[in-house]
């Protein structure tokens, strides 16, 4: 005889069943929640690391960075680069970690901190589900300039890098430099044929990794960037989801 | 000599008045000023109060914006049709109208800036309208008084070569002199002679002949010469001063000579009778000799204590860059254990928008810019005005000061880095309009009438809104530029809990919220800027309360190659559509819904549009300009300017007929979230996407409202069209068929036979 209020095996069973499920549904939420990036979240993480395949070694007290790659038959390689270069590299790493979909504006945000680069994210609500969020640097870092960054919602309030992007002085051969650079140290993927002079685009697991020649026009129309007409020339540098236009 | 005592009072309690307050300004004794009129030239006049006004009707043609800069602006009619008149940059008019129409000013010229070489140039008192963004206020300018003989009662003064400068209060306001009840336009007289301004003087605005044959100097430029001649002055009274000083030491070194020729004799005297004294003259004359070597070795080890503290400087900045390196320049293993957690800084996280403005602690209060060197004010610029932040490529640490562009005139200079701010982080601004300039005409009771308003910014700026409580609307953060607002208490409050100078009523806005906003901002009529910029309306064909998208025809662009009812060469020949390659992948074209993008389905009608068929606005390139793009149907903007490829962008809009349009390949100057749109509205501009097979076009998607995501312009999923991922959601819709009719019954004299 069971006493009346006594649950069965069955009925504890059940219960047991229903709490995992819902520790698991509330585990979930947090961590999408975590993810969502709609509130102020993980301001204070660990920064997220990023490998770098550059050394610095100081030689008769004098910093040089070695870039170790493999060329294209596959041998490994060192060679000594400038300090605007290992920051082109330094960008370059970062577009890979940070197209990943399971990062989170915050994370970009704790990289950007790390390197000293005051950085700032802004978080725009037009609409209840609909959260844009930008993340900008107040600082530089050693040729280059304007790291950019713009997450859109994807739905199911999930945030998504929509691109990111920085800038590279102008030189005549600014593009190919950079474009080779960076194809030393990432798969920039499958290279878009018959843009226009001064836009290379490769297309890159669901994302574009673009380079582009900025004329006056693209200056003036800058909606947050300042520029002067000596300025025409930069290398605007970005990987952004495909939009399937091309 | 009256003259003389007359202007130094003048220039006293001038002085004292605008260090002061404006209402203190109204308890001052009255001033004697000169004041300009066409009939008696420059006649003192005495009494006068000094007053300030929000604004001037003087203003310069100016219109840059970086980096393109026009060298003369056209007059235009009443009808907003181009003249045969030009007026050069730098012509200084006034604003003869008393509201902008269709965003351009009535003026009238008031002197050509000579120099020009445009053909038909416009001469003074030519009156037309010309754009209100290509006036500028005269506060960055002097006006350099070339001919002396225009101002006859004033010879006493040497002003040829002088610059008047407009006078403006601490609150960036413009000073008057109120004379016999005329406001006069404050200017000073600078000559570069120390002392400046030598004499205050008003001007009338509608009595300038005293500024015929003007010279427009830009201020820095003024300053500079300025500068100059006070430095060639002081450098001729320091060469005077040598030629004196030069023979004083002459005849010093005549005295002394003959002085140690009397000296030497005495010693010789005494030598010859006193031996021991000789020692105590050696000592004199050795201790002449060190009080030198002191004040020259004290003159070297300055320069070296300062060189020292230079390079400690360099030295600090240099360790900051390395150890910023330092930290990534390791190869590091994410499986290492994970350092120590990095705080945060306060003002990392902001609250909407991300765009910087001056900011200063009252909304009436303004920023002088200097140049590089912190020595000269370029320019000043009233509070809330957006400004963008320059980086280099240096890595350098940003320091107290902070090199700006001004976002409408792209004018370049530096300021306080305590001063810019995020908009949404300064508390002193509403938006990007100087206080005091609404045309609303106040109830007898002081109160703003009931009736419908536009709230209008400066620059197409949005404007904050606020509930009961004075907290910022979310999700709805602004009214656009242009937007309809229906006063419904019109009694003027501060804001809580603190006021911050300006007065709010309360609205009922065009989505049907009560809202209290700023109520300079309210104005009648139609706004001169609108929050989607110069896109003015096109001609259009509603068919059904339908419209094209586009106002070119298409080519067809949108059907398949092998559907499509011609090639035309009609629109070939304007490059508006460039054909397909004939190898396979793009053999049935490119612009199709469900056409292939690498593996990825099209979701897009694209519609091609020629270029150089319509008129560009400034600034826009003939290969990227695509012409403008307008509302499909009534609804309202869901989502505004989003980046999309390259350097374009997309909006998104929830049509009333149930549906949502995605607009992209644009460009950013378009309609803001929440925007109410009428089919045909301009929208904004096509912008090319920089592909050499297709020219510029409009990537027109539409979809059903199914969800929250799409009703919020989140238009991301997996739908399969064709076999392909779209990368869309699954709400996404063919709409080719209609657009295909829409675009027959539009342009009907176009449609042909199929081939």
């Amino acid at each position: 005889m069971k006493p009346p209020n006594e649950l069965s095996k069955s009925q504890k069973g059940l219960i047991a069943v229903i709490a995992v499920s819902l520790c698991v549904l509330i585990f979930q939420f947090y961590g999408r929640s975590a993810r969502a990036g709609n509130g102020v979240t993980g301001d204070h993480r660990t920064p997220v690391k990023v490998a770098i395949p550059v050394e610095t070694k100081k030689v008769g007290g004098v910093s040089k960075n070695i870039l170790k790659y493999k060329d294209a038959k596959g041998q490994a390689v060192t060679a000594e680069i400038t300090d605007s270069q290992k920051s082109i590299i330094t960008m370059s790493r970062a577009f890979i970690e940070f197209a990943n979909p399971s990062r989170t504006p915050e994370d970009l945000v704790g990289f950007l901190r790390s390197l000293n680069l005051n950085p700032l994210k802004s978080l725009e609500q037009p609409k209840n589900v609909a959260s844009f969020v930008t993340v900008r640097t107040r600082q530089s870092l050693p040729g280059i300039r304007y790291i950019h960054a713009q997450y859109d919602d994807l739905g199911e309030a999930q945030l998504g890098l929509q691109m990111l992007s920085f800038e590279v002085p102008p030189s005549p051969t600014a593009m190919k430099d950079t474009v080779e650079l960076m194809g030393k140290v990432m798969d920039l993927g499958e290279l878009i044929p018959d843009t226009a002079d001064g836009f290379t685009v490769f297309r890159n697991n669901g994302f574009l990794i673009t380079f582009n020649r900025l004329d006056l026009e693209d200056l003036r129309g800058d909606p947050v960037n300042a520029y002067e007409s000596a300025d025409a020339g930069t290398i605007r540098v970005a990987i952004a989801r495909d939009p399937g236009e091309f | 000599m009256r003259h003389l005592k007359r202007l130094i009072h003048a220039s006293l309690i001038l002085s004292l008045t605008l260090s002061s307050s404006v209402g203190f300004a109204a308890e001052a004794p009255g001033i004697s000023v000169y004041v300009w009129t066409n009939k008696s030239g420059f006649k003192s006049m005495d009494g006068c109060q000094v007053n300030v006004r929000p604004d001037s009707r003087f203003r310069v043609i100016n219109y840059a914006s970086a980096p393109f800069t026009y060298k003369a602006e056209t007059l235009l009619d009443e009808n907003g049709k181009e003249t045969a008149k030009k007026v050069p940059r730098f012509s200084l008019v006034k604003i003869i109208g008393e509201e902008v129409v269709n965003g351009s000013e009535l003026i009238e010229v008031v002197g050509v800036q000579p120099g020009s070489q445009e053909s038909g140039l416009a001469v003074r008192q030519d009156k037309g309208y010309v754009p209100a963004h290509a006036l500028e206020t005269i506060l960055g300018y002097m006006i350099q008084l070339d001919d002396v003989g225009i101002i006859p009662k004033m010879e006493q003064f040497q002003l040829k070569g002088s610059f008047l400068q407009s006078v403006i209060a601490e609150n960036g306001q413009y000073v008057v002199y109120t004379c016999e009840g005329q406001d006069y336009s404050a200017f000073k007289v600078l000559t570069g002679k120390a002392g400046d301004p030598i004499v205050p003087v008003g001007i009338y605005w509608d009595q300038t002949k005293v500024v015929r044959d003007i010279h427009v100097v830009q201020k820095d430029e003024a300053l500079r010469q300025l500068a100059q001649r006070e430095k060639q002055r002081l450098e001729a009274i320091a060469e005077a001063a040598r030629v004196a000083a030069a023979k004083e030491a002459q005849r010093i070194a005549e005295e002394a000579r003959l002085k140690a020729e009397a000296e030497a004799k005495a010693k010789a005297a005494y030598e010859a009778k006193q031996a021991e004294g000789a020692a105590i003259l050696t000592v004199i004359s050795a201790n002449a000799g060190v009080g030198d070597r002191i004040r020259a070795e004290a003159k070297v080890k300055a320069e070296a204590e300062a060189a020292a503290k230079l390079a400690e400087i360099k030295a600090k900045q240099m360790q900051a860059m390395e150890e910023a390196m330092d930290d990534t320049s390791e190869v590091i293993d994410p499986n290492e254990p994970e350092e120590e957690e990095v705080e945060a800084s306060k003002d990392e996280n902001i609250d909407g928008e991300l765009g910087f403005v001056v900011c200063m602690d009252k909304r009436e209060d303004s920023l002088s810019i200097y140049d590089e060197e912190q020595i000269r004010v370029l320019f000043a610029l009233p509070n809330g005005t957006p400004v963008k932040l320059f980086q280099d490529f240096e890595g350098t640490t940003a320091g107290p000061e902070v090199k700006i562009q001004v976002t409408s005139s792209s004018r370049v200079g530096w300021a306080p880095t305590a001063r810019i701010k995020p908009f949404s982080q300064c508390s002193s601004i509403e938006s990007d309009k100087p206080a005091g300039t609404t045309d609303v005409q106040l109830t007898a009771d002081g109160k703003y009438p009931e009736v419908e308003l536009t709230a209008c910014t400066l620059q197409g700026s949005p404007l904050s809104v606020y509930d009961e409580n004075f907290v910022q609307m979310k999700p709805r953060f602004y009214l656009d530029s242009g937007e309809k607002a229906t006063v419904i208490d019109g009694t003027l409050v501060d804001k809580l809990p603190e006021a911050n100078g300006y007065k709010y009523v309360k609205v009922r806005t065009e989505s049907n919220n009560i809202r209290y906003v700023a109520a300079d901002y309210l104005m009648q009529g139609t706004c001169a800027t609108s929050s989607y910029g110069d896109a003015s309306s096109v001609e259009t064909k509603s068919i059904d309360g339908y419209v094209m998208p586009v106002t070119r025809h298409t080519g067809y662009s949108y059907i398949r190659e092998d559907k499509r009812e011609r090639q035309d060469p009609w629109f070939s020949q304007f490059d508006g559509y460039t054909g397909f390659t004939e190898n396979g992948k793009w053999k049935h074209g490119w612009g199709f819904y469900g056409a292939t993008r690498g593996g990825r389905g099209h979701a897009a009608d694209d519609m091609y549009q020629p270029r150089g068929i319509t008129p560009r606005p400034k600034g826009y390139s003939y290969n990227d300009y695509g012409g403008p793009f307008v509302a499909l149907h009534g609804g309202t903007v869901v989502k505004g300017a989003t980046k999309f490829v390259g350097e374009t962008y997309y909006i998104v809009v929830l049509n009333d007929d149930d549906t949502v349009s995605r607009y992209g390949e644009i460009y950013k100057n378009t309609v803001y979230t929440d925007k109410k749109v009428k089919a045909g509205e301009v929208l904004g501009h096509i912008r090319w996407v920089e592909v050499n097979r297709v020219p510029p076009m409009l990537h027109f998607e539409n979809y059903t409202p199914g969800d929250s995501n799409v009703r919020a312009g989140n238009l991301q999923g997996s739908k399969k069209v064709n076999g392909m991922n779209t990368k869309r959601s699954k709400y996404l819709i063919d709409r080719t068929d209609f657009v295909l009719k829409l675009e027959h019954d539009t342009f009907p004299e176009y449609v042909v036979e199929p081939k």
